[in-house]
């Protein structure tokens, strides 16, 4: 018999019969849905108006730019995005920043996984330690640690290389942070039943920690991709070889000292977006479709 | 929630660590690939056969340089590799850059850094060869004598107006220098135009104490200057100058957003809403193009009774002593770069209005506003007061004691004032006073 065939389990009971939903209660949920759908969908008007403004302005002319307040481009030109693709070696800058992109996030969300886990299953007082200078990084502006930075990755051989821009952005406080308070909320049984069975440290680590972190893997790719991909003053230190520019530096690059070609910056800023979106547009749906608990809470 | 007690473990088995091993190595292996793939390029201290230029414009502006480094490996063999540094962070890189030992060769940078200012080249036999003709007001030298660098161009404000609104509102206006108009007529004008056509604002003036400082040179004072003891302070004319520029912004004749609240001026004008925009001759090539809806024009800077503007360098141009050979040929380069043809050639492809006197540069553009404006401004710099050099020399002076003015106050203090939360007077007080604690004594 397959499953199909049997009768569900309410239908076999008649005296639990699924109650009926009443008729009012329909109505006030309704009544409920309606308002805050309403506002959801103002709000993403309100935010989405700007950027859709935006988009189709770099389809506009630049004689037009300013002339006309219209939202949609009487006469629509791809010449923007020509002039911006033509400006830089935006191809070579692409595949750059790519390569910093993927490695940096892989390398951060394994890093921060790792760093994570320890700070929340290893009791060391070092550790400890370790966990508050990681948060103090934070309190700190990131003007403060440039120069700093900058000199220790001088003195490591990194200038003017893509590891120069990838290594010293590995240890997020923000990874490690998230992380931490991911596996503080893995009930220690699973992880002592484990070693009662014999796995070894390393083993319950990746075969059982690292699975159920799944989500905050992706949520944190996406976040570091990010990051990456808009990061601008570093790599603008760190690099003197144009051939290893990041895309945020040729987007830059088409903004003067005096003057703005605001037609040609548009054009650059919304090809810049597009990986960004296709990231996210991959990712998202994993992160929603994600139990973040996954069912793991004392 | 459990307690720490029974959570934490202080074990990582000896298994682990060997498997932690090969991910140890791989992750080594990867830096060192990482690693390799940049080092040895780094971009500066070229030879007698190849120099590293940094620049930083907006593509398409930079024509000028491009044809100047072809035709110099054309006549000489020896190869400029050209490099445009975002404008946004450059003093920043450059300074990193001095610190990595990884200063390009020439440059053309916004002004003279002490942390790097004792690796400069001296460019003496540039600046004083006479056939060069290189006005000496505007080149950068320290208390010896020597020539740490020369401007590739010079800038100065320029006046713009619609002139289709003017030509509505069949208002005259002047065109050339010699009889230009004063503040008073200009604004008059302006705002005449502004009534008879419903234009939004008569003028709009970039937030750039620059642009006030030209403003209020050709109202007879002197902004803030500091006296032998190096004490800043500013003038009677000065105060009355700012105390207009204040009173001009109520929302007609200027809008409060600008200098408030960092609305656009450029945008503004070329919305076409705007009478008359006072800005830098830049806009000029920007125009060329972009200006398609209404027709506009550069008028002569007005003068009460001064005729000045705030005239600074679009780029200084230096050689950094990397090492023996790579000097030698930055210094031979920029020897040959500002001989008066080769120098008239950048002049006309990148759009620059000349250091170098007795030229007369045939600019590519195919708008005739934007070539009688360059003939203009061309025509207008040797008529200005000598007031005009006085902040671009400072700064390089203030440089070589080793301070720089990391923020004017000027915009944010009469924005205050524009915004009433204090008065004109006292916003120049706060002024002098940033100006003392930065760059005085």
């Amino acid at each position: 018999m397959t499953t199909t065939d049997m009768p569900r389990k309410v239908d076999a009971e008649p005296g639990r019969a699924v109650p009926k939903k009443r008729p009012g209660v329909a109505r006030g949920g309704l009544r409920r849905a309606v308002p805050a759908t309403t506002l959801l969908w103002v709000l993403a008007a309100v935010y989405g108006f700007p950027v859709l403004w935006f988009v189709l302005s770099s389809f506009k002319p630049a004689g037009d730019l300013f002339s006309s307040l219209a939202l949609f481009p009487d006469d629509p030109t791809l010449s923007g995005y020509k002039a911006a693709w033509e400006s830089a070696n935006f191809s070579q800058y692409f595949i750059n920043t790519a390569i910093v992109s993927v490695v940096a996030t892989i390398l951060t969300v394994g890093v921060s996984c790792c760093t994570g886990y320890a700070l929340a299953k290893y009791d060391n007082k070092w550790l400890k330690v370790f966990f508050i200078c990681i948060l103090a990084t934070t309190m700190l502006p990131g003007e403060v640690m440039l120069a700093p930075q900058f000199l220790v990755a001088r003195d490591l051989g990194l200038f003017n290389s893509l590891a120069g821009i990838i290594f010293p952005a590995l240890l997020t406080a923000t990874g490690c942070f998230m992380f931490r308070q991911f596996f503080l909320t893995v009930p220690d049984e699973l992880v002592e039943a484990a070693r009662i069975d014999g796995a070894r440290e390393l083993s319950i680590f990746l075969r059982i920690m690292v699975p159920i972190s799944r989500p905050i893997m992706l949520t944190l790719a996406i976040l570091s991709f990010q990051w990456r991909w808009n990061d601008y003053i570093w790599p603008l230190l760190m690099l003197n070889d144009p051939n290893k520019f990041t895309v945020q530096i040729g987007i830059q690059s088409l903004v003067g000292a005096q003057n703005i070609n605001w037609s040609v910056v548009l054009g650059g800023s919304v090809i810049s977006m597009i990986p960004l979106i296709v990231v996210f547009l991959v990712f998202q749906r994993y992160v929603m479709n994600a139990d973040i608990n996954a069912g793991l809470k004392d | 929630m459990t307690t720490v007690g029974v959570r934490r473990s202080r074990r990582l088995g000896r298994g682990g660590i060997r498997r932690l091993v090969p991910l140890a190595a791989v992750a080594t292996a990867g830096a060192l690939l990482l690693s390799a793939c940049g080092g040895s390029d780094s971009g500066s201290g070229g030879t007698s056969k190849s120099l590293t230029f940094w620049i930083s414009t907006v593509p398409g502006q930079d024509a000028g340089w491009k044809k100047m480094v072809a035709q110099y490996k054309k006549e000489t063999g020896v190869k400029v590799k050209l490099v445009n540094i975002p404008y946004d962070g450059y003093d920043a890189k450059l300074r990193n850059s001095a610190q990595a030992n990884s200063l390009p060769d020439v440059a053309s940078v916004p002004k003279v850094d002490p942390i790097w200012a004792n690796k400069l080249i001296d460019l003496k036999s540039i600046a004083n060869k006479k056939s060069n003709k290189i006005n000496g007001n505007f080149v950068a030298k320290d208390s010896s004598g020597k020539v740490l660098a020369i401007p590739s161009d010079i800038t100065a404000s320029g006046m713009f107006i619609n002139k289709s609104l003017f030509e509505k509102a069949g208002v005259d206006y002047p065109t050339s220098p010699d009889k230009t108009w004063t503040w008073s007529e200009f604004i008059k004008a302006a705002d005449e135009v502004r009534e008879k056509t419903n234009a939004k604002y008569s003028l709009t003036f970039d937030p750039s104490p620059s642009r006030l400082r030209a403003m209020v040179y050709e109202m007879g004072g002197k902004y803030v200057q500091a006296d032998d003891s190096g004490k800043f302070s500013v003038d009677a004319a000065t105060k009355k100058a700012v105390n207009t520029f204040v009173g001009w912004n109520d929302d007609k004749t200027m809008p409060k957003s600008v200098w408030t609240s960092e609305a656009d001026p450029s945008a503004m004008f070329q919305s076409g809403d705007v009478v008359a925009y006072w800005s830098g001759v830049w806009q000029v090539a920007a125009y060329a193009e972009s200006i398609t809806k209404f027709e506009w024009a550069s008028v002569p800077t007005p003068a009460e009774p001064v005729q000045a503007s705030d005239v600074n360098s679009g780029g200084l141009t230096v050689g950094f002593n990397n090492n023996g050979d790579a000097a030698a040929a930055a210094e031979k380069f920029l020897s040959w770069l500002y001989e008066p043809a080769n120098y008239q050639a950048l002049c006309e492809a990148s759009g620059f209005l000349p250091v170098e006197t007795g030229l007369n540069p045939k600019y590519p553009f195919k708008s005739e506003a934007a070539q009688a404006a360059f003939k203009l401004y061309n025509e207008s710099i040797p008529l200005y007061d000598p007031v005009s050099g006085y902040f671009n020399t400072a700064q390089t002076g203030w440089a070589l004691k080793g301070k720089t003015l990391t923020e004017d106050p000027t915009t944010t203090e009469l924005g205050k004032a524009i915004n009433g939360q204090q008065s004109a007077d006292k916003a120049l007080e706060n002024i002098v006073a940033g100006y003392n604690q930065q760059v005085g004594g």
